[in-house]
């Protein structure tokens, strides 16, 4: 973003300082270009020092040196939007990427915490049928405890009158 | 005894399709089908499975069954080919190679089960338009059995391929394949029925539905156990071959459960509902068909095995832990092989591995008595003192504890797959085997021959048979066969019959379970609600007035609903309850002792031993067997401890007796063989004893006949008849006595003279003949009273 505004500023800055001269290009031509003529010949007779070389090559012109600046211009500033445009674009597309690389998360995420809540879901069902087999195999384990219970009451009662009879037995005799 | 699972972590077939079918060709080797059109083979010695076949797209195998290994007297050792049913109405006779032999068009909608009948000779397929078709071997159709409007589930053979039991939505109907026979149809369950099995061996029926339950029934369609509802449908039920176990199979679960309905153990395996249940032959394995496309594989460990202080339990596949109680010594036996059977008694473990058979003494658990088997599954072990029986496919096979073949007994239809322990008894020196084809019939042999008994002919009841048992101990001549018939009447008779008529006696009635004990011949069992130990089941042939008093009773309310007897080793009794648990108890040592002094013949300490106990039982046992020994002595002694004056003074009358001859048949008279009595006298020449036996017993006729026969105390027998009707106050309406009375002058003090005539003359003989003629023909005649 930073990159951006320092090349966006300039450009701004130049379309303003552009704009009052071409508002003066079609409010009256040959006033203008007389003015321009005359600044442009005063820059010339400036940049060489010599007034009579100053003519001629303005002379040689087809444009208005005027225009042909502003058109040269122009056309670097047209260039340099272009470039400015694509470069934008490309920023642009590395925006849309990034947004859609977040998107594509945040959707996983959201699947990723759909499956989750029904896992959830899902073990507390898992866990109620775990704990139904377990107590199955309680139930079963209780029984077989309950036939060890019987047996071994039987073998108790077995052992008493066994006593009982041995004690009998010595009494006896 | 609990099931060992395992499963594979990976199924074979495609996963998340359900395998509908497993069926065992070998002890280990299993076929399966699945919903993936594969059929595979899992060969469980190798732990191989390899893709068999792939089935055409369009067959979803639904039921699969081997064909049977043996057909009558032929025998294979395997299963050669399968029949497969398909949703699209057939069925399709595959080779084990999983060659498609032939396809038959059925049913309408599909064929939900098939089952081949024991001989092979048919085959019955079941399909959802509610039709019973009977197929022959080749696949031609022979009968549409039933057709009814639901379709049916299941179907299986009865033990006698004579009827086919299937199901009609939550009832069952068994229909003889004969036509116009009785159809016996009952509802057995609340909601559909999904599945049927039928025992061969013991005759009784699983049933298992939507209910959530499963049930047995007898064949005649009564319940015998109900289970409490499971969480899910029961979707699978599976008897083993020998009829002893049953799995059960229902939505993540497998249970083991014993033939009387209570269950051993349960599994909960993460297998999805288990669709059909398949046992290997041996019975020592199963696999399960699961519905989340494994195949699950159990077998049976922690068997155990009880007698007097040592305990035995198989904790592996192939290893053996006995325990002695009293030292707590423990020894680990290890087996070349699986374990198949095994049995413990009379001091020697006997255990069958599939390929041979180790005897193991109690006394040395280091050396067993190894031989080789001739075929792989032993069906039976059935010890006696001296040496045990094996079963097979093949034969009966009677071993020595070294290990040597003593016999091998045949019957001509002879079918060992189907003998269990109430239908097959062994002692000492006898074999005896109830027939399979007619049910009143038991075949007797002489154990260490092998040859049948006496004639040869086979002991015959009136009534079907259910069990048998043989004595124990004593004399072979003197060896007693109990059984059980349908009625539940408990029947006692002698094993050797010489040309006479077999007297069977009823000693007891609704006898649910009996056993003899192991060293003398007490037999106990469950009589309706009532416990009783017969302390001495030959008093029926001695004095069977007596018989009641030489029972002990006991109320067997205790027990529940149908108890077992399942040992009765020396004075203790073990008995399983309905619910499984057992029970055991104990019963006076007493007459055991008894026992042991009558067959040593000391009768001083018989009696000295009633005296010491004062027990009105076991003079009565002394009582009995006093008479059966001819020890009139001792008799009489027991006689007066009962009470039995009468007996008493019959005996005092029988000392009296001038000749040994008539003592000995007024012996038998006392026991109630007066045929015999009579026979005896007769051969003696006796002839006024006789028919004044004939007079006493007021059996007119034949006294009548002897007279006239030997023209010999006509007179006195008209007299006493005269005697008899004025006492009456009757007319004479004999024919024949109108007869000879005619011409006859009945003088009383001619016929007393005659009397005493008769006695001296006898007195006279035994007195010079002691040693003589006589006495052999009283000795033989003995021997033959015994003998009968």
């Amino acid at each position: 973003m930073e990159s951006c505004k320092t090349i966006t500023e300039p450009l701004g800055h130049r379309v303003r300082k552009r704009s009052p001269v071409r508002t003066s290009i079609k409010s009256s031509n040959s006033h203008s270009s007389r003015g321009n003529k005359g600044r442009i010949t005063r820059e010339l007779a400036a940049l060489c020092g010599s007034p009579g070389l100053h003519k001629g090559l303005s002379r040689l012109r087809v444009l208005e040196p005027g225009v042909a600046e502003q058109t040269a211009q122009l056309r670097e500033e047209c260039g340099a939007f272009v470039d400015k445009v694509v470069e934008f674009q490309k920023i642009v597309g590395s925006l849309i990427e990034l947004v859609d690389q977040l998107a594509k998360a945040a959707e996983s995420e959201k699947m990723k915490a759909i499956g989750a809540r029904n896992l959830l879901k899902s073990i507390a069902k898992q866990r109620e049928a775990q704990e139904q087999q377990l107590q199955a195999l309680i139930a079963e384990k209780k029984m077989q405890l309950e036939r060890y219970r019987i047996e071994y009451e039987t073998l108790c009662k077995i052992e008493a009158d066994q006593h009982e009879f041995i004690d009998q037995f010595i009494f006896q005799k | 005894m609990r099931l060992k699972t395992s499963l594979l972590k990976e199924p074979k077939h495609i996963l998340s399709l359900r395998i509908n079918c497993v069926g065992w060709t070998t002890a280990d080797e299993l076929y399966s089908c699945s919903d993936d059109h594969h059929i595979m083979k899992w060969n469980l010695l190798t732990s191989e499975t390899v893709q068999v076949v792939r089935l055409p797209d369009d067959i979803y195998p639904i039921d699969l069954h081997w064909f049977p290994r043996s057909i009558g007297g032929k025998k294979q050792s395997h299963a050669e080919s399968f029949v497969l049913t398909s949703s699209d109405g057939k069925f399709h006779l595959i080779s084990k190679s999983g060659r498609l032999e032939k396809s038959v068009e059925a049913h309408g909608g599909a064929v939900l089960a098939a089952r081949w009948n024991y001989e092979g000779t048919a085959l019955v397929t079941v399909g959802e338009d509610g039709q019973v078709k009977i197929w022959s071997k080749s696949g031609m159709l022979r009968s549409t059995l039933a057709q009814q409007g639901t379709p049916v589930y299941s179907v299986a053979w009865g033990p006698d391929s004579e009827k086919v039991l299937y199901t009609a939505g939550k009832q069952l109907v068994i229909k003889p394949l004969q036509p116009n026979a009785k159809v016996l149809q009952w509802k057995a369950h609340d909601g559909l029925i999904l599945k049927i099995d039928w025992n061969s061996v013991n005759d009784l029926i699983l049933s298992a539905g939507e209910d959530c339950k499963y049930k047995v029934w007898d064949s005649y369609g009564r319940i015998l156990f109900s289970s409490q509802p499971h969480e899910y449908p029961i979707t699978s039920v599976a008897w083993t071959m020998d009829g002893e176990l049953f799995a059960v199979g229902s939505f993540h679960t497998l249970r083991l459960c014993d033939k009387t309905g209570w269950s051993y153990a349960l599994e909960k395996p993460n297998t999805g509902s288990i669709f059909n249940i398949a046992w290997s032959i041996d019975g020592t394995q199963l696999a399960g068909a699961c519905g989340n496309g494994h195949v699950i594989f159990a077998h049976v460990v922690e068997q155990r095995w009880e007698w007097k202080n040592f305990e035995i339990t198989l904790i592996k596949r192939r290893t053996m832990e006995v325990r002695n109680v009293i030292n707590d010594a423990v020894d680990l036996l290890e087996f070349r092989d699986r374990v198949i059977k095994a049995s413990l008694n009379y001091g020697h473990l006997v255990v069958s591995t599939s390929l041979q058979c180790y005897v193991f003494s109690t006394k040395n658990w280091n050396t067993p008595t190894i031989f080789d088997l001739k075929e792989g599954t032993v069906s039976l072990i059935l010890q006696a003192e001296r040496h045990f029986l094996l079963t097979d496919g093949g034969g009966l096979y009677l071993y020595s504890y070294e290990g040597r073949l003593i016999s091998s007994p045949k019957f001509p239809g002879m079918r060992t797959d189907v003998l269990n322990a109430q239908t097959v008894s062994l002692s000492n020196d006898t074999l005896a085997i109830k027939d399979k084809a007619d049910g009143k019939v038991i075949y007797i042999f002489e154990a260490l021959s092998g040859k049948p008994l006496g004639d040869g002919k086979p002991l015959t009841h009136t009534t079907e048979i259910v069990e048998i048992a043989l004595d124990q101990k004593g004399l072979t001549s003197e060896r007693k066969i109990v059984f059980i018939d349908k009625n539940r009447d408990l029947h006692i008779t002698s094993v050797k019959r010489f040309g006479k008529e077999q007297k069977i006696v009823k000693i007891g009635t609704m006898v649910h379970t009996l056993a003899w004990n192991d060293t003398s011949n007490i037999l106990c069992g469950i009589q309706d609600t009532r416990f009783t130990v017969w302390y001495y089941p030959n008093t029926v042939y001695v004095d069977k007035d007596l018989l009641p008093k030489t029972l002990y009773e006991k109320d067997a309310s205790e027990f529940s609903k149908n108890p077992q007897i399942v040992h009765f080793v020396g004075n203790q009794i073990t008995i399983r309850r309905a619910d499984g648990s057992l029970i055991h108890l104990n019963i006076s040592p007493y007459p055991a002792i008894l026992h042991e002094y009558v067959s040593s013949s000391k009768w001083e300490d018989a009696v000295r031993l009633c005296r010491f106990v004062k027990d009105q039982t076991m003079w009565a046992c002394l009582a009995a067997m006093a008479v059966a020994s001819k020890d009139m002595a001792t008799a009489e002694i027991a006689y007066a401890s009962i009470g039995e004056i009468d007996k008493v003074q019959f005996i005092n009358f029988i000392k009296d007796l001038p000749s040994k001859e008539s003592r000995m048949a007024h012996i038998l008279l006392f026991s109630g063989n007066t045929q015999e009595a009579e026979t005896l006298l007769l051969q003696t020449g006796l002839i006024y004893q006789a028919i004044q036996v004939n007079i006493n017993l007021y059996n007119w006729d034949r006294a009548l006949e002897l007279a006239v026969k030997h023209k010999t105390h006509v007179d006195t027998v008209l007299a006493y008849r005269q005697k008899f009707l004025e006492d009456f106050n009757k007319k004479e309406t004999n024919k024949r006595f109108l007869q000879y009375a005619e011409g006859l002058e009945v003088d009383w003090n001619k016929i007393k003279a005659k009397i005493e005539m008769e006695i001296a003359k006898e007195r006279e003989r035994a007195a010079t003949a002691a040693t003589g003629t006589s006495h052999s023909v009283v000795f033989k005649h003995i021997c033959n009273c015994k003998k009968a």
